[in-house]
């Protein structure tokens, strides 16, 4: 008996580690990249050979020293870090306008009895959130132009929030659909109304449910290539990620592009593996086995 | 005093208003554009009716982007379900260091998809790539390989796509996963049941719709994705791995033939709608 549990707890072992390994493989020869000289990048390594980090002051607009001779400063720095700038407040104010839109409508579609419409109502936001960006792109180019919104910081929060207020009130909506009616129901027997059994005992409840859905939220902006680099490319407003299109030209220099994207990547990193727990607890369960009452 | 559902329809009509118009005014807009010869030079519009769809038809390049884009979704969505699948069961089981296994797993989702093209590149390339130089090391090959070849790029685009978006649906399986009762795996277990019927007789019916929502995103982000495919193999070689989508952007934005990409646009949209209503019908059939 304890043999044969020790072969199966083996076979899971080795499967952990093999999916540890495929997770962090392309981050990690990502990483290494960054840290090397270009010179030793060409070689081929699987570990970093003098590893430094000169790429990272490069792309923060310093001129270094490097193992084999002075290396300038990345030209596009400026640009770059103005793009940090601007995501930077693009990112925390998309994901706030989020959470206040998204969970007064995903309280109202996960726990209201709406028959029909509520099929509907879904449906239309599951629709909106289909639409291949692509096919988008050219109408929005035109309207921004037109609203003088392209190169506005109010311009991009537009555009992420169209995205980003669909994607989590549907993932909300089935979390507050989950969440246990007693409570709420004793708080109304107690002469709560709808509105304040929701604020008192839903929302507690709900907190962790409202952190993942910020964290959805802060990710997709946070993350965004397209829509900052067909609106905002070239203009005061350009993030980050738009920015970094600017490397495709420095094709002979792999570790100052490996090292520019490695920034972007390493904050989002960071917050997701902080906040990881909260994205288990999004219950995704069948609404239709939820009673909405 | 509101009735619930006034209340109800107060919260939740104000945003689906905002995002009716904001979806709206683009795919009308697309719409009128498509019955336009648009000549930007010129300055003028000219009414062609449907003109632009019907030279979809005569377009050759237009139907290859059209299979590469259903091969690639198809393949990239079947990848995440299993992946997802895979890395949930493995995180389900009680191991020492499951908080790093779930980190680690997570982490590819953190990148954006202009991160995992650039990562790919990388990884993948033939001269000093991780890939190579790890097989080079092993003794498997001598010369560096070319991955992204005509043949298996659009394969590579599903391998590195399926790796950025498995994880969320590996965390949507696994909270499924942690809704089973404990006692009804036991007493399968206590009743005789092999491994393959308790997993289809006790875990299935619990993870099914977990797993249909993993694979209803997985396709409407497929199918909408564009920017790994831009920035890691720019549709080639030649247009080996070219997607329906950035062959409309090419359309729009180096062609600038507004009208005839409008068109291909709305084909785009067309087909995803079809794809979304038949998962909507799935999510929502009742027994």
């Amino acid at each position: 008996m304890a043999r044969r549990i020790s072969i199966r707890t083996i076979i899971v072992y080795i499967a952990a580690i093999a999916l540890i390994v495929y997770s962090l493989a392309p981050i990690y020869s990502l990483v290494i990249i960054s840290l090397m000289d270009v010179r030793d990048v060409v070689q081929g390594h699987i570990i970093p050979v003098n590893p430094n980090i000169n790429a990272y002051l490069r792309i923060f607009g310093y001129d270094v020293q490097g193992p084999y001779g002075f290396l300038r400063a990345y030209g596009g720095s400026k640009q770059l870090m103005r793009g940090l700038y601007n995501i930077s407040i693009i990112s925390p104010v998309v994901t706030l306008i989020t959470v206040i839109a998204a969970v007064p409508a995903a309280y109202s579609l996960g726990r209201f009895r709406l028959g029909r419409l509520r099929s509907i109502l879904i449906m239309l936001l599951l629709g909106t959130r289909s639409l291949p960006p692509v096919t988008v792109a050219l109408p929005y180019y035109f309207l921004f132009t037109q609203l003088g919104l392209r190169s506005t910081l109010q311009g991009m929060i537009i555009v992420h929030l169209t995205i980003t207020i669909p994607i989590t009130t549907w993932i909300l909506m089935g979390f507050f659909g989950a969440l246990p009616r007693d409570l709420e129901k004793a708080a109304r027997l107690d002469g709560c109304s709808r509105m304040g059994a929701m604020a008192r005992v839903v929302l507690p409840l709900a907190a962790p449910g409202i952190a993942a859905a910020a964290i959805i939220a802060f990710l997709f902006s946070w993350n965004d290539f397209f829509y900052g680099w067909l609106l905002a490319q070239g203009t005061q407003a350009a993030t980050y990620n738009a920015q970094l299109s600017g490397f495709f030209n420095f094709q002979n220099e792999p570790a100052m592009f490996a090292a520019a994207v490695t920034v972007q990547m390493a904050i989002a990193v960071v917050i997701v593996a902080a906040l990881q727990r909260y994205i288990t607890e999004l219950k995704i369960v069948d609404p239709g086995t939820v009673v909405i009452e | 005093m509101l009735s619930d559902r006034q209340l109800a329809l107060l919260l939740v009509l104000p945003l689906i208003f905002l995002q009716f118009i904001i979806c709206i005014y683009p795919i009308v807009y697309s719409l009128w554009l498509s019955f336009y010869d648009v000549k930007l030079m010129a300055r003028t519009m000219r009414f062609v009716g449907l003109a632009n769809y019907l030279k979809l038809g005569a377009d050759p390049l237009f139907k290859h982007s059209l299979t590469i884009s259903l091969r690639f979704v198809v393949e990239t969505v079947a990848l995440i379900v299993a992946i997802s699948l895979f890395a949930a069961l493995i995180m389900n089981e009680r191991i020492k260091g499951k908080s790093i296994l779930k980190v680690a797993v997570i982490m590819p989702w953190a990148l954006s998809e202009f991160a995992v093209a650039i990562a790919a590149r990388f990884f993948l390339d033939r001269n000093y790539g991780f890939l190579n130089t790890l097989l080079k090391n092993l003794g498997i090959i001598k010369e560096g390989i070319n991955f992204l070849t005509a043949n298996y790029a659009v394969e590579w685009l599903a391998i590195f796509y399926a790796w950025n978006v498995a994880p969320i649906g590996a965390y949507f399986i696994l909270s499924a996963l942690q809704t089973i009762p404990e006692d009804l795996y036991k007493q399968a277990k206590i009743d005789g049941a092999s491994a393959l019927l308790r997993f289809r007789a006790v875990v299935f019916p619990f993870i099914s719709y977990a797993v249909l929502i993993t694979a209803s995103l997985a396709t409407i982000l497929a199918a909408s994705s564009i920017v790994l495919c831009f920035a890691l193999t720019g549709g080639g070689p030649g247009f080996a791995s070219l997607l329906a989508t950035l062959y409309d952007f090419r359309v729009f934005f180096y062609n600038q033939d507004f009208g005839y990409g409008a068109a291909i646009s709305w084909i785009l949209l067309a087909l995803v709608m079809v794809v979304v209503v038949i998962y909507f019908i799935l999510l929502t059939r009742r027994r």
